[in-house]
Order: structure tokens, then C-alpha cells, then sequence
């Protein structure tokens, strides 16, 4: 299959992460309509691995933002997924809400989570811009840096 | 223009800014549908960054209130922008999501959050009753007290 948002994902060379499965009893997307939600995720390296650690003590800021990076990738893995392989159903990114795992001082969640924003409107385009809320959380399941859920308009 | 919603405001003495632009590759809302999805807001008044600090220490739960409100003030001038200018097309908001940057111990996220909710009733009446969750946040951007985002119904 190459659409075009594959052929953008080859232009960047970018390779997308393999699609965590849930870790428990839940769904790691849901379709309803023509929106799809999709689940937190966190930061899953090439290799499967997780960016882990608190931003700002653990990580640096840049650090974070490459964590965040990854977190974006692999909702796109899960997009992929959701569309039977089709990333040109892709609307629209609707909103994101993104959590850092900091300590109770951090500031600098927004130029954390930019690396998520920068890289979907870098794969997507305009398609690609999207609502979104950075907070800070004092802990993230099994120490992730980041975690980000979504929701996304499809056809 | 003179609707509805708008003699309400002047009624309430309420004036709604111009939104403040994000400061980063995301937008402040996203249209899908007859859904607008609202990125989290922070307590900008008059262009500046009030309302700082953690609630439970140097901030207490009066003036976190004060801020939730400043909040959802920013909210409504983000959905005033979505529907050309006319508050009147609002047919509902449809859920709040309320974020404290507070101590560990702190317990009164609802009484905080309240300042936003009360505003949105004030303002919208029925329409404006919402779902929502109040929760503490381990830190938040800039070191502001309080941060919401939102879904809005319009037609």
C-alpha cells in the first residue's frame, strides 16, 4: 500500500512503532461514528522499548520532547491499525491530551508535548493541527515520560 | 450583533476577550462535526498570566476558584471564535475538564472547579450544565493554578 501518508512517512524517514497491545481490560481504540479514540499511549522506541523517567530531574526538556515524539508515533501505530492500514482516512486530528510524568515544580509541559504536535503536523499537514491540554502528573504507568490519548476524525 | 447570549454577558457585565493564540504547532479548537473540541486554557487575563501557584500551598481554594473562572472565560471567547462571533450557537456544553495544580494531600478539586461550572450556568442556563472531571494535577504549564479544556455542542 503507499497513500500519501505513507509516502510522507518514507520521506521522513520515519518507520512507525509496532502497536502496543492493552495492557488489561480495555480497548486500545474505539471507532464511534466518524471519530476514533484512541487510548494513552506512551513513548515505544523502535525496538519496542519505553522512553521512562521523570521529566526535568531523569530527563531533559529535549529529552521529553523526544519522548513525546515517540508517543505520537505510536498513536499513529494505533491509527494505522484502526483503519485497516489506510492512514489516508485521516481527517483530521481532533484533540489530544497529553500528560508528563514531572516533578511538582516543572513548567515546561507545552514545549514537551511539542514534540508530538511537530510531528504529526509534520506527517499530516494541516490535517495534522489539533486542540490539545499539557499537564503535569507526579507518576505514569510503569514510569513512562509521557502519555497521550487522542481522538481523531476519520472517513 | 445583539443575541441572545450576548445580552446575557452585558446583563452579567461580563466582557469576553479576544482568545489568545496557542504558542506552539496546535490550534486553540477543532471543529468535528457539531463538536467543538476546546485545547486546555489557562488563566490569561487582559493578554497576561494570572492566578499562579500550587493550590493547597501559597494558593488557596477562593482564588483557585477565581482562576477556574478566568478559565472558562478563555473557553467561551475560543467558542465565540469557532461559531463566527455568535455565542447563540451554542447548543450545549457538553463536558469540562478541570486540572489543579495542587499540594499531594489536596482534596477540594470539585469547590475549585465549581468557578468555571457556575460561570458556564450563569452565562448559558440549561446549555450550559456539563459533565466533567476535577482532578489534581502534579504540576501544570507555567506554573498556572488551574487549566480546563472543553466540548462544546453547536449548530
Amino acid at each position: 500500500m503507499s497513500g500519501k501518508i505513507e509516502a510522507r512517512l518514507a520521506e521522513l524517514g520515519i518507520t512507525l512503532p509496532p502497536a502496543f497491545a492493552p495492557a488489561a481490560n480495555y480497548l486500545g481504540w474505539q471507532i464511534d461514528g466518524n471519530l476514533l479514540y484512541i487510548a494513552g499511549q506512551g513513548p515505544v522506541k523502535q525496538d519496542g522499548g519505553l522512553v521512562t523517567g521523570r521529566v526535568g530531574s531523569d530527563l531533559t526538556v529535549e529529552e521529553g520532547y523526544d519522548a513525546a515524539r515517540h508517543t505520537a508515533l505510536e498513536l499513529v501505530a494505533h491509527t494505522k491499525v484502526a483503519l485497516e492500514g489506510d492512514l489516508d482516512r485521516v481527517k483530521r486530528w481532533v484533540k489530544l491530551f497529553a500528560m508528563v510524568n514531572c516533578g511538582p515544580d516543572f513548567v515546561q509541559q507545552p514545549q514537551v508535548i511539542n514534540g508530538a504536535s511537530d510531528v504529526l503536523v509534520d506527517i499530516f499537514g494541516d490535517a495534522g493541527r489539533h486542540a490539545r491540554s499539557a499537564v503535569g502528573m507526579s507518576s505514569l504507568p510503569v514510569g513512562i515520560s509521557v502519555e497521550i490519548e487522542a481522538v481523531v476524525e476519520i472517513g | 450583533m445583539a443575541g441572545k447570549i450576548d445580552a446575557r454577558l452585558a446583563e452579567l457585565g461580563i466582557e469576553i476577550a479576544t482568545p489568545t493564540p496557542p504558542q506552539a504547532n496546535y490550534v486553540p479548537y477543532v471543529i468535528s462535526g457539531n463538536l467543538v473540541y476546546v485545547s486546555g486554557q489557562v488563566p490569561v487575563v487582559d493578554g497576561e498570566v494570572k492566578f499562579k501557584g500550587k493550590v493547597g500551598d501559597d494558593v488557596d481554594v477562593a482564588t483557585a476558584a477565581q482562576a477556574a473562572r478566568a478559565c472558562a472565560l478563555n473557553i467561551i471567547a475560543q467558542v465565540k471564535a469557532a461559531c463566527d462571533g455568535d455565542l447563540d450557537r451554542v447548543n450545549r456544553c457538553i463536558r469540562l475538564g478541570g486540572f489543579i495544580n495542587a499540594t499531594a494531600d489536596f482534596t477540594e478539586q470539585p469547590q475549585v472547579i465549581n468557578g468555571a461550572s457556575d460561570l458556564l450556568v450563569e452565562i448559558f442556563g440549561d446549555a450550559g450544565r456539563h459533565a466533567r472531571f476535577a482532578v489534581g494535577a502534579g504540576s501544570l504549564p507555567l506554573g498556572v493554578a488551574v487549566e480546563i479544556d472543553a466540548i462544546f455542542e453547536i449548530s
